[in-house]
């Protein structure tokens, strides 16, 4: 047994924008935000742009009434998840164990500083990633992550602090509000408010049993985190997935059936490609439809035998959309979902596998795109989404940033 | 209507048929049961839930004036197991209303009209199978357990009954396992095999286990291809058959093995595959088997639960063969078995299926976990 050493967070500021000026230098100091899949909202901004009161989640109508000299960009997954592994490579340089938490934010193990100064290294972390990808990100390290978190959101923008003793803990603890928690938010910080814990400190002062109590065991975990003692480790591996699961929203809402089959064709298709990535086969399957009136229809099958095949998850899936689907009702929503997931060794042999026939034009799709590009081929079904394939930003979306740990 | 139960017969019927009033339905009267009593043909107790239904003949009952009424599972079911001053308990229709009297009780329920209750047919074939109830029931068990009531590819949701000139063959398969029962049957009167081999669901072949009579063989018809009607000693149950096509399950099934593997007792094999199932887990559900001269051993790891290693001897000196197993599949089969009988093992190699043979006629095929790629 092994005792966990200090622990980092580094946090890109404003990473979509960040991203964005690498490649476009140009918007660098300019009010600069970056617009959803649909180009309806604003999903990140500059500070500059935030001095003008614009906030994440905006319509665009009200941004650009907020801010009309703003410039606007749709925002493209591929090359944000290019930058955060860049990201990723130099941590691993620095740290001999890094947790990828989410595209523009990792977890280290701060244990051995080089120079053994942990103020400096926070200051080398941050200065290394801005000289070699160009992201300014902060940085903070402390006892536990929830502090190294608490502490990288206090000293945003481009900031690098370590703070390891427990009087600048208490002072950092008493400035924010419990809600900085990660993990207390809306509900939890009701069930707080009666015992009077407003703040980050209030919550490490209060009785350990009152808050397991109020917050269950993953609130106590805080607690112990927040008293300087390490409870939640650095995951270096991912955690191995219990479901994996892929779709959105459609856009423009539909109540055609074509156009519903060709939504699930082409989220398969991306399922199939992270069943793949993962190298884990699908027990179970469910697909999930959200109509604009509220409702929404689900389907359910399990597979006989575990499978990642396209064409045995396109039959196991068309009864479960059957299921969900509800004539006249205009979806606007699908998520299809593989359950029961499974290692590839030991895989489970069926009896009647060798009865139907070999899905040959999966093996074609699969050799073409290995060869051109993601997806640069297709099922012929989802035809009726030109509209879709008309704006290439289409082709990636935020849950195709492989390897995250907070999904 | 007027009636006089007896109180534990009653009882006993409501126990018999009430595993079929669906929990929830949009037709209320589905969750009540009907109780037909006629003077000198009996009275019939019966539920349905549309797909499977039963008809129930209830003994002990005096009835005063013939007639029909709905009784209400929950409520009446609670009365039948509270009144244990009540040897017996009058039943009368009063209008609206279901009067219930014991010696110190009386209930009044609301009276739905029997004419809204949808009767599941009787038994009236003249054509069928005779089938002993012991074989039958013993079959159910061997093979309802393999079934699959999710598959999409298939209709893997019963068993299927396939029909011979002397015989009755029962299927149930899940894409992975097959288990297979053979049955000794008599044709009743011109019994023609149906076109398609019904496939019963799961939920009606239990509710036929449960209603054998070991005194009186059960009878077996086949109604237009869509329903099966199987009559025991005081039980009529129809079923409506699983809709589909149910797989060639002759084509999978191996025509010959490279090594026979005889087991004297299923008791010891299944001791020791259940040892070593200890440690695997959901995620890791495979136990290794090696079949060398004179010795089986099971191994089986599980990262974070641990290793086990389990030895038993056979009879066995030929080559040695090796698979993998998920253990659930062949525990569930070893244990629908009697532990005293005889089983084989028949093996080719470990990416093909394995079968285990019994001497009264049943075949449970498995198929193996791979551990190639």
């Amino acid at each position: 047994m092994t005792r966990q050493g200090p622990i980092g967070h580094v946090d890109a500021d404003a990473f979509y924008v960040a991203a964005e000026r690498v490649r476009y230098a140009h918007l660098a100091g300019m009010p600069v935000g970056v617009l959803g899949n649909q180009g309806a909202c604003v999903i990140a901004k500059s500070y500059e742009m935030k001095s003008f009161g614009v906030g994440t989640g905006m319509p665009i109508w009200e941004a650009l009434r907020l801010c009309p000299d703003g410039l606007y960009v749709k925002r493209d997954f591929r090359w944000y998840e290019i930058l955060s592994r860049l990201m990723l490579e130099t941590m691993r340089e620095l740290s001999p164990r890094v947790e990828y938490y989410s595209i523009d934010e990792f977890f280290f193990e701060a244990a051995a500083p080089p120079g053994g100064d942990y103020q400096d290294y926070a200051v080398l972390v941050r200065d290394r990633i801005l000289e070699r990808v160009r992201v300014p990100v902060t940085v903070g390290i402390a006892r536990t992550r929830t502090l190294a978190k608490l502490i990288s959101d206090s000293a945003k923008p481009f900031g690098a602090r370590a703070i390891l003793d427990r009087a600048e803990e208490e002072s950092l603890l008493a400035a924010r509000p419990v809600t900085d928690v990660s993990g207390i938010a809306g509900r939890r910080e009701r069930r707080l408010r009666p015992w009077g814990i407003r703040s980050c400190l209030d919550l490490a002062r209060a009785d350990r049993r009152l808050i397991r109590g109020v917050l269950t065991a993953s609130g106590e975990a805080l607690w112990w985190e927040l008293n300087g003692d390490p409870v939640i480790p650095i995951h270096a591996q991912r955690m191995p997935h219990q479901v994996l699961s892929r779709g959105g929203s459609f856009g423009e809402a539909t109540d055609r059936p074509d156009v519903l089959w060709a939504w699930l064709v082409r989220n398969l298709e991306r399922l199939v490609e992270e069943l793949r990535f993962h190298r884990v086969l699908a027990g179970r399957v469910a697909v999930w439809v959200g109509y604009r009136d509220g409702h929404a229809g689900e389907g359910r099958a399990t597979l006989e035998v575990p499978t990642d095949r396209f064409d045995v998850l396109l039959d196991a899936f068309r009864p479960c959309l059957r299921r969900a689907w509800v004539p006249k009702a205009m979806a606007a929503r699908m998520h299809l979902f593989a359950e029961d997931l499974r290692p590839h060794r030991p895989r489970q042999l069926g009896l009647f596998d060798g009865l139907g026939a070999d899905d040959a034009a999966t093996a074609v799709k699969q050799t073409i795109n290995d060869r051109h590009g993601r997806f640069a081929i297709r099922s012929a079904a989802t035809l009726p989404l030109g509209a879709v394939y008309d704006d290439r930003a289409n082709g990636y979306d935020i849950c195709d940033v492989r390897g995250k740990t907070c999904f | 209507m007027k009636l006089l139960c007896d109180r534990e017969q009653l009882l006993a019927a409501f126990g018999a048929v009430g595993g079929v009033v669906p929990a929830r339905s949009p037709k209320p009267i589905l969750q009540h049961l009907k109780l037909v009593a006629a003077p000198g043909q009996g009275s019939t107790l019966m539920a349905t839930d549309l797909e499977v239904g039963i008809r129930f003949r209830v003994l002990g009952v005096k009835v005063d004036q013939p007639g029909s009424v709905i009784l209400p599972l929950q409520r009446m079911g609670q009365i039948l197991r509270t009144s244990t001053g009540d040897d017996e308990l009058a039943l009368e229709v009063d209008g609206e209303t279901l009067v219930v009297r014991g010696h110190r009780s009386e209930f009044k329920l609301p009276a739905e009209d029997p004419e809204l209750f949808p009767d599941p047919p009787d038994f009236n074939a003249e054509t069928g199978y005779r089938v002993a109830a012991e074989e039958l029931r013993r079959a159910i068990r061997r093979t309802s357990f393999a079934t699959d009531p999710d598959s999409t590819r298939y209709a893997l949701a019963g068993v299927l009954m396939e029909p011979g000139p002397e015989s009755i063959t029962l299927v149930g398969t899940d894409g992975r396992r097959m288990a297979r029962q053979i049955i000794g049957c008599e044709p009743e009167g011109a019994v023609e095999p149906p076109s398609q081999a019904p496939v019963v669901p799961v939920k009606a072949l239990r509710l036929i286990e449960r209603n054998l009579d070991d005194e009186e063989p059960a009878r077996v018809a086949v109604q237009d291809g869509t329903a099966v009607l199987v009559k025991t000693g005081r039980a009529v149950i129809y079923s409506r058959l699983v809709e589909g096509r149910f797989p060639n399950y002759k084509a999978v099934m191996p025509s010959s093995f490279e090594a026979r593997i005889p087991f004297a007792e299923v008791e010891p094999l299944l001791q020791a595959v259940e040892q070593a199932a200890i440690v695997t887990s959901k995620d890791s559900r495979g136990v290794d088997f090696q079949f060398g001269e004179g010795l089986l051993r099971l191994a089986s790891q599980t990262a974070d639960v641990g290793e086990s290693h389990i030895e038993l001897p056979i009879s066995y000196d030929g080559k040695d063969v090796a698979i993998t197993f998920d253990a659930s599949y062949l525990l569930e089969a070893l244990k629908a078995l009697d532990p005293s009988q005889p089983i084989a093992a028949e093996l080719i190699d470990h990416k093909s299926a394995a079968v285990f043979k019994t001497e009264d006629q049943y075949t449970y095929v498995v198929m193996p976990l791979n551990r190639d790629r």
